[in-house]
């Protein structure tokens, strides 16, 4: 990947995170302007768009000098890709502009119009003590899955809960996050929850706002495209892969399971 | 220098699709420009999309939505056709995730133009949006 590796300067790292936009309290059928998403501290790669097609109609989107990406207004889709990627400084904006707005929602009712602005972190070496971690025991390497049963028996406007599995045999190095229905085997048809991950410190959230299931989920289809962490990330021995779920149902008992896949590093 | 761990699962895109390829003295900037068109009941249209004059256009992919089937032939900036006939719209779907592909790119110059001959197929009036997907290519200074 010699492409990507010119792409993050000497002494940076690409971090995988996701900006959310909150469309649930815009206006059906209204076109709002000037809407933005703030940058943190760190600089931020913008590499696609999941989910505007739960907010409005046809959108467009600016870049950090405030210049049209699109042109004119055009249809939104469930990913808009941004080739080649876009760096918003950090402590800038994304801005965007919507024109009908039409929130999607889920099986009970509930407003599921959110947009993930997916893309990487650009921090210094060193800000975090687990970038930049390489196992350093002799090992071999096999792929691996862990499964993370969740139980959502609690509902919108509830605290949320955490979930996590600890990594046991070796350093893991995470590549893809599936979740399906395990009560009603199948697909995740329209958000029963939303999902905020963390990095392999524990303690940093993946996004600035808990995100759709929709826009980590690798084995769901219909033009999702979703392949998220992208750069992957090694969690070490004995640390966890931790998920804390906000519930959009408003009643009943439903199950699911998380599968993490990648590639353990075994021990020899 | 860090190792990037590129996700073998994800996509290119989603891994980050840099600068890479971009000849020396350039800078490609991501661009879509969005040209609306409406076609009459069987009615026929010679549209141009027109580019900017602030840079070149690699135009790299095509999506469109349209409210009935039509056929339509591209011609680039030199009015060189590309296809032999016009191409049915169902033939060329894709959609902003996974648009209809335009390899190797093409370049419009800075001012030049997208030709677009249409035809409705679908026997009643029809409204099409096409957006043509890839980057502005800017001289550096």
């Amino acid at each position: 990947m010699n492409e990507q590796m010119k792409s993050t300067p000497e002494g940076f790292t690409d971090i995988p995170f996701i900006y959310v936009f909150d469309g649930r309290s815009l206006t059906p059928g209204a076109d709002v302007n000037n809407l933005i998403v703030s940058i943190q501290e760190d600089d931020f790669v913008l590499r696609s768009i999941a989910g505007m097609s739960t907010i409005a109609d046809k959108w467009k989107y600016y870049d950090q000098a405030q210049m049209r990406v699109i042109s004119e207004f055009f249809a939104t889709s469930n990913r808009w890709t941004v080739v080649p990627e876009r760096m918003y400084q950090g402590n800038s904006q994304i801005k965007f502009d919507l024109q009908t707005v039409n929130l999607a929602a889920n099986a009970d009712g509930n407003d599921i119009a959110f947009a993930g602005f997916v893309g990487a972190k650009r921090v210094p070496n060193g800000k975090y003590a687990w970038v930049g971690y390489e196992s350093d025991y002799p090992h071999w390497e096999r792929q691996f899955t862990y499964r993370i049963p969740i139980t959502l028996d609690f509902f919108v406007g509830d605290a949320s809960r955490q979930f996590s599995m600890e990594i046991t045999d070796g350093d893991f190095e995470l590549q893809t996050i599936s979740i399906v229905r395990s009560d009603t085997p199948g697909d995740l048809i329209a958000d029963p929850f939303r999902i905020t991950m963390f990095d392999p410190s524990g303690y940093n959230a993946l996004s600035d706002k808990p995100c759709s299931p929709r826009w980590l989920n690798w084995i769901q289809g219909n033009n999702w495209s979703s392949a998220f962490p992208a750069p992957t990330l090694v969690y070490p021995i004995n640390s966890l892969i931790k998920f804390e779920i906000d519930s959009l149902l408003n009643a009943g008992t439903q199950t699911f399971d998380i599968t993490v896949t990648g590639v353990e590093r075994m021990p020899c | 220098m860090q190792q990037y761990r590129a996700n073998p699962y994800a996509s290119p895109s989603a891994n980050g699709i840099g600068r890479a390829g971009v000849p020396a003295g350039f800078r490609d900037i991501a661009y879509d420009y969005v040209l609306p068109a409406s076609l009459l009941a069987n009615g026929t249209l010679n549209a141009q999309m027109g580019v900017n004059t602030d840079s070149d256009f690699c135009w790299r992919a095509l999506v469109f939505n349209s409210t009935g089937v039509f056929s339509v032939k591209f011609s680039d900036s030199d009015s060189f056709e590309l296809s032999n006939s016009a191409i049915i719209s169902a033939n060329i779907q894709g959609d902003p995730s996974s648009p209809w592909p335009i390899l190797p790119e093409i370049i419009i110059p800075a001012g030049g133009r997208i030709g677009l001959e249409l035809l409705d197929l679908s026997g009643v009036d029809n409204t099409l949006n096409f957006l043509f997907r890839g980057a502005k290519r800017f001289t550096l200074g």
